[in-house]
């Protein structure tokens, strides 16, 4: 059958969403993370930008022009990574390599948070579990009936609880200047790092506001910036810089502090620990709604370990506060908890609505 | 004589009164029906030239005979050649089954030809479905007064024979029905026994996503499923082996409203389904398998399905070799000009073709030709997006990759996808700046390409005016084209003389969701659940536009304007390789552009394969047994993780099961890691070494965390020949289990631990062996037939009160250093090693400790009492020093350094670390030497082994030095090889001396291997 552009899309939408469940319309970031794990179902295990790039080729002219940007598909393929969906497993030699991740699942307060499993291997959910599943972001859910119906299903299925222990694994509480001296200890044994074609920094000098737009080429800096630059095969590396009137004078690429964690968990860890030694640390903003659950926006991506966390007991709203990167709903009896966890291992200065 | 003559002169000689002559022909009419379908027997053999008796049914047990007969034959007469009436069919209710039985014990002790025959294969089929591994136990204890002899069972299969005659019955095929040719019959006929409910159910799980297209029949089902599933089960594996039969079961099982009496019993297919549901995660399982078919029929609309195939497995492993296959690339270099790189396979989906295929890969080392560093490391596959830097461009027909240790076939398979192709070659520069290998030689308009041709073909670069880049590689020339947007025709057909193709106009792609294969050019593989799509966009006006699909036409588009992008979908189109050709016109010429398509199933969802790691056996097996004994470790590779948890389970039913469970360990997970996790951690539960004996299954967990759970499952073989062995107040009691068929036990004969070699008969009464162990323990074993078993029997001590309770203190006798007592050693060495262990953890210990002892004797014999004394220094010591004494026996003066045997114990070092077939490879040279030493025993074995002796006789050298299995190994020539062995000992001494290298500086370890890094595939 011949399609049109817009017939074709309508026909992979529809495909896409089959895995989805109940999912907002509206809910791009779904959509997008539907076709991300159907795109590592087909082709992972694979590098990153491989991924993205054949998936932006595949989609090329099908595609409304402002969803399947490569900036969308890297953005949303983040969050997927922090859902559990996919995986990314470094190397000590080599680009990190994307997995689809197995079939997992964590249990939360009002759902089940599933990773893996039928959107990979394409099987269909028993029809009393489909029944439940919905999705929002990158995440999909399933409705509790009982928790024990409901995970003894998955289990047989061949999903496993996903270990808390890991799930939950985040740096221990620590000063944000002692961080910020254990990467000093890095940086000195460093070479120097001569010219670094590209490097972008997440500037600090002005405001912490406007988390993408800090992202800056060094022009006359002199410090410690979180910074990337682009290598030959893959994605940006994730870098500290020593600048110097703007020139790269030391650098250690991520992570080097916890090599348990993400480059990019690093990166943002350590931005938290610098805007807050500055002084201006990155704000949490509380809205204590009398209908709606309570939440909590930031301006920075928050370190996968935090995202995780927040995960389990709120939920990544459809649209985030007006000046804010995320909003989270959180119950306000989980609130107090959230906001010391966030206080103690990112140094967030709280504002109440 | 005809048939009804036939058998009415067999009754009368049994005495036994016929039915009616109406009767008798009908019976015989069926009979010679089947026989016609081809469901019946063959051809005339002695068993089933006779036929069925039937007793009269004037008797309470007759009626029922007749009524049940009467059943089958309703049956029968609505069956096809292709279903199979079965013995479980008898649609008798519990009660009804209940007064059959009472029937048959009341028969139990009349002669045979006094039975009513179709009650007892009612019976018989019934103990089929609770099969557990022990039929006749079961079916005496449920018999009470049954006879349990040869003739006895012979009878069973007779009614059997009876049954498939004349109703139709299923007739046991395969390796397994040839093996235990009396227990298949009762088996077969019980549709599908408990055990193997789980088996059935999970396969259908697993497969669930290709089975909507297998539906048509029985046959094809039957197949399919065989070909994809993951077979965790050497009896489930019995069961695949009759597609035919696995299909009918599975057809019914998974659309039971949908399938009629025709094909099962609606009440003995709701049995089946009803004790399926009894396991929660069966029932799961099979209901996740329909809801597939279901929600399948629902989506595919009604429309057919084209082109589906089943795949063979070789099919499948050629698509996952086609898959996998490495790619040459190109890669600029920082300065100037490119290098040649091998994009190494990522091996991951070639081990989901099997778990046999699975340990071959996984466990083998690999190795590229043309690379400047060739050998790779062992596991490195198992890791994606692995480049390595080629040194010479490989010659035609040059494996690109090869593994050492592959079987034949599967070596042969890979080689086909995975050999050096003839030049040209066309790479094309992707946007990150390297080349890909274009196979089809497919040229676009606008596009940046590199040809490379050998150094000897040069010409073709100058036929095209293209100037040699420069390469950091040997024997190839590249050089640049960049193709212009209008091709001028000149050059176009330059391009083709020199075996290129310039594609022009219309460009196709995959486009939609993520194909899951895409050379850029020819071949497109997409997942079933994904629609398949495509993109085309022409660059100039084409007109008669026409996409055929099979050589049928599919779209027939017409005339498409230049720039104009359009989507076709393919949405419909089966499983399996498909060509799809876009032909067109453009400037009154006809153009045609070729596809090959392929929509594959998605990955199975299986326990083994469900994340980056990959699990596996080292080698492969199912059995519990060798995994308890270490001769096959479990194996983990493909990321490095810390934290992992392993849980062993081991098994009796469903519920009856005992955990252990160890923490902290960290990937990847090699052999001797396995082997010390298992000793140390395992093993040594007393829980675990108490449960071990009656356990039928085992199971181990690895989870790794955020990298995924893994499970590996285990089972107890069931030989025809076996001991079972029970603690009891005053012993171990022993029972010979034996399902072979007309063999009795012939002789049955013991060895203590002190006295591993002083073989004592032991003495039994008639067809069975029920014995009491003595306290000393030690190995049992029997023979029957041309089968043996042996057990380890350990000592009667409730208690570990000292070290001493672990230590054994083991005395051989004295033999004379002659090759037939050698041969007894070595088989006796054999016995040991082979002998089956039970849970408590001394008789492993003593065990490893005489095997050890044994080996350790016959090379005393052969090389002389002071080798022993250096040996023995070097266990104790485990130094280089003492490795050197033992050096200085083989190597005496300055002079013999400068011989073979010199030059081969000078490598010591790097023989610890060689594979098997590099260390045969190398002592072959020493071994050729005896050809002139012991000419008249070469000459024997240059009669078996022609050309290969000198590599056979290596490798006798070097096994006798290593490997306890020495005797199955070497077959018939064992005694001429020990012979060559005392003649020229040097030739012994060299290869205990390599051997016994890898004790110098490594730790104790415990048999098996008897030697680190030195493991033989099992013989």
């Amino acid at each position: 059958m011949v399609l049109t552009a817009s017939q074709a899309w309508d026909a992979i939408i529809s495909n896409v969403r089959s895995d989805l469940g109940d999912v907002d319309e509206a809910d791009v970031d779904a959509l997008i993370a539907g076709l991300l794990r159907r795109a590592a179902a087909a082709r992972s295990p694979c590098t990153r930008p491989d991924l993205i790039e054949a998936l932006t080729e595949s989609l090329a002219g099908l595609a409304p022009p402002e969803i399947a940007t490569r900036e969308n598909l890297d953005r949303v393929l983040d969050d997927l990574l922090v859902a559990g969906d996919l995986i990314e497993v470094e190397r000590d030699m080599g680009r990190p390599i994307i997995y689809l991740g197995p079939p997992r699942f964590v249990l939360r307060r009002t759902s089940i948070l599933v990773m893996g499993g039928h959107a990979g291997t394409g099987l269909p959910l028993l029809p009393e579990l489909r029944a439940r599943l919905s999705s929002r972001h990158a995440q999909r859910f399933l409705r509790l009936g009982t928790s024990e119906e409901a995970t003894a299903a998955l289990e047989t299925l061949g999903y496993f609880p996903y270990p808390m222990d890991a799930w939950t694994a985040c740096p221990d509480v620590t000063d944000p200047s002692e961080l910020l001296r254990r990467l000093e200890t890095h940086l000195a044994v460093a070479g120097r790092a001569g010219d670094v074609p590209e490097l972008i920094v997440l500037d600090h000098s002005q405001t912490n506001r406007h988390y993408r737009s800090r992202w800056k080429p060094p022009r006359d800096q002199s410090g410690r910036y979180v910074g990337r630059r682009p290598q030959r095969w893959g994605a940006p590396l994730w870098c500290y810089v020593e600048l110097q009137d703007g020139s790269p004078t030391r650098l250690v690429d991520l992570p080097v502090v916890d090599r348990t964690f993400r480059a990019c968990d690093e990166a943002w860890w350590i931005q938290f620990a610098i805007d807050a030694v500055l002084g201006h640390p990155q704000e949490m903003r509380i809205r204590d709604a009398a209908e709606e659950p309570n939440t909590i926006s930031l301006r920075m991506p928050l370190p996968t370990w935090a995202a995780r966390r927040l995960l389990l007991v709120g939920d990544l709203l459809p649209r985030a506060q007006a000046g804010y990167l995320f909003t989270y709903g959180i119950s306000e009896r989980e609130m107090e908890e959230e906001v010391t966890f966030l206080d103690e291992h990112l140094w967030c200065r709280r504002t109440d609505e | 004589m005809s048939g009804s003559d036939d058998i009415r002169e067999w009754a009368k000689r049994l005495g036994i009164r016929i039915p009616g002559a109406e009767a008798l022909e009908k019976h015989l009419s069926g009979r010679r029906e089947w026989r016609a379908r081809g469901v019946g027997p063959s051809g005339p053999s002695s068993s089933d030239s006779g036929g069925a008796p039937r007793l009269p049914a004037d008797t309470p047990a007759g009626a029922w005979d007749a009524k049940i007969a009467a059943h089958f034959e309703r049956l029968a007469g609505v069956r096809t050649h292709e279903q199979s009436v079965f013995a479980l069919e008898h649609g008798l209710s519990d009660q009804e089954l209940e007064v059959v039985t009472t029937f048959v014990r009341s028969e139990a002790s009349v002669p045979a030809n006094q039975r009513h025959w179709l009650l007892w294969v009612v019976h018989a089929a019934e103990l089929g479905y609770d099969f557990d591994g022990d039929y006749w136990p079961r079916f005496a204890r449920d018999t009470p007064g049954w006879e349990d002899s040869n003739t006895s069972r012979g009878w069973i299969r007779e009614i059997f024979r009876w049954f498939a005659t004349e109703f139709g019955g299923p007739r046991p095929t395969g390796a397994w029905g040839a093996t235990f040719s009396i227990i298949a019959w009762p088996i077969t006929n019980a549709l599908l026994p408990r055990d193997l409910q789980r088996h059935l159910a999970r396969a259908l799980y697993e497969v669930q996503s290709g089975l909507v297209q297998h539906l048509s029949g029985a046959s094809d089902l039957g197949q399919y499923i065989a070909s994809n599933c993951w077979i965790r089960s050497d009896r489930f594996a019995q069961l695949t082996d009759q597609p035919l039969l696995l299909g009918q079961i599975a057809m019914a099982l998974l659309q039971p409203q949908a399938v009629g009496q025709e094909t099962i019993l609606r009440a003995t297919l709701d049995r089946v389904a009803a004790d399926l549901e009894r396991e929660r995660q069966a029932a799961t399982w099979l209901r996740s398998a329909r809801t597939t078919v279901e929600q399948s029929h629902v989506r595919g609309g009604g429309r057919p399905y084209t082109g589906a195939a089943t795949l063979t497995p070789e099919e499948r492993l050629d698509a996952a070799a086609r898959a996998t296959a490495p790619q040459l690339i190109l890669v600029p270099k920082a300065t100037d000009g490119w290098s040649v790189r091998l994009r190494l396979p990522f091996v991951a989906p070639l081990l989901e073709v099997s778990p046999e295929i699975r340990a071959q890969v996984a466990g083998s080392r690999a190795s590229v030709p043309a690379a400047r560093n060739r050998w790779l490391a062992t596991g490195q596959l198992l890791y994606p997006d692995q480049v390595v830097d080629l040194g010479r461009w490989p010659t035609e027909w040059e494996p690109l990759l090869q593994f050492d240790g592959l079987s034949r076939g599967l070596e042969s398979a890979l080689l086909t996808r995975w050999a050096m192709t003839p030049g040209p070659w066309l790479f094309a520069i992707r946007r990150n700046g390297t080349g890909s290998e274009i196979p089809s030689r497919r040229l676009r308009s606008g596009g940046s390409y590199l040809v490379a041709v050998r150094e000897e073909d040069g010409v073709v670069l100058s036929n095209l005016n293209l100037v040699p880049l420069k390469v950091d590689c040997a024997d190839v020339l590249v050089a640049r084209i960049d193709m212009p947007d209008q091709l001028e025709r000149d050059w176009s057909e330059a391009l083709r003389r020199e075996g290129l193709s310039p594609v022009r106009e219309l460009i196709v792609w995959p486009a939609g969701l993520l194909a899951a294969e895409w050379d850029g050019e020819a071949h497109i593989r997409w997942l079933s659940r994904d629609p398949p799509m495509l993109g085309l966009r022409a660059n100039h006006s084409v007109q008669n536009l026409l996409i055929s699909l099979d050589e049928r036409p599919h779209e027939d588009i017409g005339d498409v304007d230049a720039t104009h992008t359009l989507f076709v979908s393919l949405q419909g189109i089966g499983s399996g390789e498909h060509r799809l050709a876009v032909s067109y016109d453009v400037d009154d010429e006809s153009v045609i552009g070729l596809f090959s398509i392929e929509i594959s199933e998605p990955r199975l969802n299986q326990d083994e394969s469900t994340g980056p790691v990959v699990v596996w056996t080292e080698p492969f097996t199912r059995n519990l047994e060798l995994v308890w004994d270490g001769q096959s470790v479990v194996r983990a590779d493909g990321v490095k993780a810390d934290g992992v948890v392993c849980t062993l389970t081991l098994g009796h039913g469903l519920s009856d099961r005992t955990q252990k469970v160890v923490r902290g360990l960290r990937l990847p997970l090699q052999g001797d890691q396995w082997r010390r996790l298992l000793r140390d951690s395992i093993q040594s539960d007393q829980r675990i070494q108490a449960k071990y004996p009656e356990a039928k299954w085992a199971q181990v967990v690895l989870d790794a965390g955020a990298f995924g759970t893994y499970i590996l499952e285990f089972e107890r073989e069931l030989p025809p020949v076996r001991w079972t062995m029970e603690e009891a107040k005053d012993g171990y009691q022993l029972e010979l289990r034996n399902d072979m068929e007309g063999s009795l036990p012939r002789e049955v004969w013991y060895a203590t631990f002190n006295h591993p070699d002083a073989w004592l008969p032991v003495s039994f009464d008639g067809d069975s062996v029920r014995i009491l162990a003595g306290a000393a323990g030690g190995l049992y074993r029997a023979s029957v037939g041309e089968r043996g078993s042996m057990v380890v029997v350990p000592p009667l001590l409730r208690t570990l009160d000292s070290f001493d309770a672990l230590s054994v203190s083991p005395a051989l006798a004295r033999r004379p250093r002659r090759s037939d007592a050698l041969c007894e050693l070595v088989e006796t060495t054999r016995l040991w090693s082979s002998g089956r262990l039970p849970g408590d953890i001394r008789a492993k210990v003593w065990r490893s400790q005489i095997v050890r002892l044994l080996q350790g004797d016959l090379f005393s014999l052969i090389c002389g009492g002071e080798w022993r004394a250096c040996e023995r220094a070097l266990e104790r010591e485990r130094g280089e020093k003492a490795y050197r004494a033992l050096q200085n026996l083989v190597v005496r003066t300055p002079a013999d350094r400068l011989t073979v045997a010199g030059a081969l114990v000078a490598q010591w070092r790097e023989f610890t670390m060689m594979r098997n077939e590099e260390r045969v490879e190398r002592f072959a040279a020493l071994a050729r030497r005896a050809s002139e030493r012991v000419s008249v025993r070469w000459q024997v074995l240059q009669r078996r082994h022609g050309d290969a002796t000198a590599t056979w006789l290596a490798e006798f050298c070097l096994r006798a030095a290593s490997d306890p299995h020495l005797d199955t190994w070497a077959e018939d020539g064992l005694l001429d090889a020990i012979s060559i062995l005392l003649d020229w000992p040097l030739l012994a001494r060299t290869a205990r001396c390599l051997v016994t290298a890898s004790l110098a500086g490594g730790r104790e370890a415990e048999y098996p291997p008897l030697f680190p890094n030195w493991e033989w595939s099992l013989v």
